[in-house]
């Protein structure tokens, strides 16, 4: 997926993208933890939800927001463009309801009876979780980055094996 | 009552007891592993002197103190690879303590006894939590759908339970025990004939005999040497070949044992497991105990027995060379295991590549059609060329470490033989030892090192083949959910009378997915079940057909408790055609006489009459022999539908379950269903799932499901007159949609 995605000449025929104008929303913090959102000129929501349509493969873009009964309201195509207040309640919202930790280091990784033991540190704390030993816990996104599933179905991100010090590629070179 | 609290760790007690907590006040904890931040850490939810406290380790005042009396709701959230308890207070929603995935079960029915908690209602019962997720004893992570920790693993107990197996089969292995040893013995004197040509018949020491004399002892020498090797060859022969059957027997046995077994699970087992994790017990784990079985335990024993025997030998024979000898055996062993461990990793990942180039070209070979008709063969001869490069590499990669280490290996294992020349040789020059005694010891040596590498790699493959033998013994001590109760009653004619009774069900018992439905159904009736997706009406069929048993209420069938009739009557006389019918590859004729393999040709052609399949199948060249692939695939879903009705005309059951497809067929097909439908129905208490106008229009009566309750029960016409009826909106609104298909089609 790249920029030119968006809008192709050659995608004339395609229904037009449920778009919400970054200009005329507004995200607040109602009492409790809930999100408000208004758009201008058209209505109000009192509690939305907030999710990423590419989770993975662009994270920071392209959020879609659902109303209190999950209906959907529009995509934020680059909540880059919101206003500060609303900016910073996306981003709390997703770190908020997506865990995914990126692995920075490993500390020591062990596989016994068909199983891998990982000791790792990452962008959120030191963690420790099991794998089975099948390669389909380990999704290759690209050549060099990696998404590990361990067996209680937590997820871990490597964003790119190369820039792993030494060590720790040494490591996961055993289960690859 | 509140379940045992986990024990919370001192430094919380302690925080606790500062806000003038004591610990009796602490009712119940539970540990949560995120921070309010979202990072990683613990903190603990605490249930004490009705509040609700989350309390970290670092921090000393509570991050949230609730009194439970303005608590309304207690929620738990299930987010992205995460989740929140939530709960509202004085009317709004504040979020508690959030947690991994790795506790969120447990987190939910925290939630869940909370929520009963401060709506004061009986704490929901909790079914234990059969599938763990922790070893109880050494806390290490299980995998998934089993209970089977294998480092807690008791080793003999397993090879205890694998000997009613081999005992069955005594004589044999008695047999197989006893050709080891001799064969062993023989092996063991052949060396020893070394010494003896060499010390009496070629270089004697001391007088020397004339040389006919030591020609004719050379002979004879020779002679006994060919007779011994002819004699080894028979043993091993021989001995191969009964283990060999002895190995596959045990483990043929053991995979009839398993497949037998998980046919007499009930569904419930299965739901709870994925088919290939089920898949895998049954293929791999027996086929790494018949690997176990076959070759394991012989090169186990002969390994030990050569190594016992040649160690027993080369000490008496001179017991400082034997020392000697001694010296390369650690390292050899070390380097062995070193060698095999990066040998299995970098075969594995071989394996790998193998496996994903496979996928690549099945699944481009199978897609041909779209490939071609979106015009995307570059793009993938790339994805070929990718693959087959990694491939390439890990490839030789593999076969590089291979052509280094073993030279090295060999070299390793020849260091003991360089010294034993060395050694040896100036005993023999200085006297001390004969030639023949040198000659002699150096084949000892050769035939000494072997089984040494290889014990050093059996505990790898004795942890392996034992824990896939213990997870098939699981599989055979899961107990049937479902079976013949010790007084089931026999109901060799059902007249087909049903009634549900305050019947309550839900897959997990705290969830209820059907709520107090009271029905009672006369003999031959047709009952059209509708609904919402979700509504419950497949879970009513489920029951009914006795895959599930009721949580409270009950069913019966004629006045009698379905747990009570025999399940073979039940099955015998009950038909199902389901949505997607599941034919099995096999013949078409096959398929329709599933239930009844003993028909007749004339009966199942007249059966596929009745089902008015019989013109589509005659026209097939092959006819009814025609096979119908994996799954049925090579027929249309409307041809699949009618073979599927035609077997359960053939079955003829006086009770019949119907689950109606959604699917889309023409017109005519449609038509043709509806006739052998409404021929199969005729006569037998019929239940339905229906979506068709016509099918609930022909029910004699409808029961329509709401969130798992019985929303209306009655005929077409009485539930039309309900002005606001829940059926009324259906009907209404599929009238209209049958409109709008009429004039857009």
């Amino acid at each position: 997926m790249t920029e030119t995605d968006i809008t192709t000449e050659e995608g004339q025929h395609l229904p037009a993208l449920p778009r919400i104008d970054p200009a005329r929303l507004r995200l607040f913090r109602t009492g409790d933890h809930r999100v408000r959102a208004t758009i201008e000129g058209d209505r109000s929501y009192l509690r939305v939800s907030i999710s990423r349509a590419f989770p993975l493969s662009d994270p920071h873009r392209y959020v879609g927001l659902r109303d209190g009964a999950q209906k959907d309201i529009g995509l934020i195509v680059e909540p880059a463009e919101l206003d500060h207040q609303s900016r910073q309640i996306i981003d709390e919202e997703l770190r908020r309801s997506y865990l995914l930790p990126t692995i920075t280091r490993i500390i020591s990784l062990k596989r016994e009876f068909g199983m891998s033991l990982w000791e790792v540190e990452t962008d959120r704390g030191r963690a420790e979780f099991t794998m089975t030993s099948g390669q389909d816990n380990i999704a290759e996104l690209s050549a060099t980055r990696l998404v590990l599933t361990d067996i209680e179905g937590g997820r871990y991100e490597i964003p790119d094996v190369r820039r792993l010090d030494s060590a720790s590629q040494a490591l996961l070179d055993q289960v690859l | 009552m509140m379940p045992p609290a986990e024990t919370l760790p001192d430094s919380i007690r302690h925080r606790l007891n500062e806000l003038g907590i004591e610990d009796a006040k602490i009712d119940w904890s539970i540990a949560g592993d995120l921070t309010a931040d979202g990072d990683l850490g613990e903190r603990w939810l605490v249930l004490a002197d009705g509040r609700l406290l989350v309390i970290s380790p670092a921090d000393s005042r509570p991050a949230v103190d609730l009194s439970l009396s303005r608590i309304t709701r207690v929620t738990a959230e299930s987010l992205v690879g995460c989740g929140a308890l939530e709960a509202t207070v004085d009317g709004r929603t504040v979020e508690v303590i959030r947690y991994t995935n790795a506790v969120a079960a447990d987190f939910t029915r925290a939630a869940r006894r909370l929520e009963a908690l401060v709506k004061q209602e009986s704490p929901p019962k909790e079914a234990p939590d059969e599938t763990r997720r922790r070893c109880p004893r050494c806390r290490r992570r299980l995998e998934q759908g089993t209970n089977v920790c294998p480092a807690c693993l008791s080793k003999a107990q397993v090879l205890r339970r694998l000997w009613p197996y081999t005992a069955r089969h005594w004589r044999k292995a008695v047999f197989i025990g006893a050709l080891m040893l001799l064969g062993e013995a023989a092996g063991l004197t052949q060396p020893y004939l070394y010494k003896i040509a060499v010390d009496r018949a070629l270089a004697p020491e001391g007088e020397v005999p004339l040389p006919g004399t030591r020609i004719g002892l050379l002979g004879w020498i020779v002679l006994a040497w060919l007779g011994l090797q002819l004699l080894s060859t028979a043993i091993s022969v021989v001995r191969g070949r009964l283990s060999a059957w002895l190995g596959a027997r045990i483990s043929f046995e053991i995979r009839a044992n398993v497949h037998t077994h998980l046919q007499r699970l009930s569904l419930a087992y299965f739901d709870k497991r994925q088919v290939g994790a089920v898949m895998a017990r049954v293929t791999q784990d027996t086929g790494a105990l018949h690997d176990f079985l076959v070759e394991g335990v012989q090169y186990f024993i002969v390994s030990v027995l050569q190594l016992v025997g040649i160690g027993v030998v080369i000490f008496w024979l001179n017991w400082q060379l034997a020392l000697l000898v001694l010296v390369p055996a650690p390292i050899m062993i070390l380097m062995s295991r070193l060698i095999w461990r990066r040998l299995w990793r970098i075969f594995r990942r071989f394996w790998h590549s193998w496996s994903r180039l496979n996928s690549v070209l099945n699944s481009v070979l199978s897609g041909v059609r779209v490939v071609k008709a979106f015009g995307q063969e570059d793009r993938e001869i790339r994805r070929f060329d990718d693959r087959n490069v990694a491939l390439f590499e890990t490839a030789v990669r593999a076969e590089r470490l291979w052509a280094t280490y073993f030279p090295m290996l060999t070299t390793v294992t020849m260091m003991g033989s360089f010294l034993v020349w060395y050694v040896g040789g100036r005993s023999v020059i200085a006297g001390t030892m004969s030639l023949g005694s040198l000659m002699a010891y150096l084949a000892y040596l050769w035939r000494f090192y072997g089984p040494l590498q290889m014990l050093s790699r059996i505990t790898d493959w004795l942890s392996r083949s034992l824990t896939a033998t213990e997870r098939i013994f699981e599989i055979l001590d899961a107990r049937p959910e479902i079976a013949d109760a010790r007084d089931a009653v026999e109901l060799p004619a059902m007249r087909g009378e049903v009634a549900f009774e305050n019947l309550t069900f839900g897959y997990d018992e705290h969830k209820a997915v059907l709520h107090d439905i009271n029905v009672r159904v006369t003999p031959g009736e047709m009952i059209g079940l509708a609904g919402h997706s979700g509504a419950g009406k497949s879970t009513l069929i489920n029951l009914l057909c006795r895959f599930y048993e009721p949580n409270q209420g009950r069913v019966t069938i004629d006045g009698i408790d379905l747990r009570k009739i025999r399940l073979e009557d039940l099955r015998r006389q009950t038909g199902v055609v389901l949505q997607d019918p599941f034919l099995f590859s096999g013949s078409i004729a096959e398929n329709i006489a599933y239930a009844r393999p003993e028909s007749s040709r004339e009966e199942i052609i007249r059966a596929a009459v009745a089902a008015n399949a019989h013109e589509f199948i005659m026209k097939q060249p092959d006819g009814y022999d025609t096979e119908v692939g994996e799954r049925g695939q090579r027929l249309s879903t409307g041809e699949r539908q009618r073979i599927a009705i035609a077997r359960a005309i053939l079955h003829n059951p006086r009770m019949l379950i119907l689950d109606e497809a959604t699917a889309s067929v023409d017109t005519e097909t449609d038509k043709q269903i509806q006739d052998a439908l409404a021929h199969l129905v005729r006569n037998r208490t019929t239940f339905a799932i229906a979506h068709r106008l016509s099918t609930l229009r022909n029910a004699n009566r409808l029961i329509i499901l709401e969130q798992g309750k019985q929303a209306e029960t009655g005929t077409h016409e009485e539930l039309m007159a309900k002005a606001d009826g829940v059926y009324r909106k259906l009907v209404d609104l599929q009238t209209e949609m049958s409109r709008i298909a009429a004039v857009g089609g």
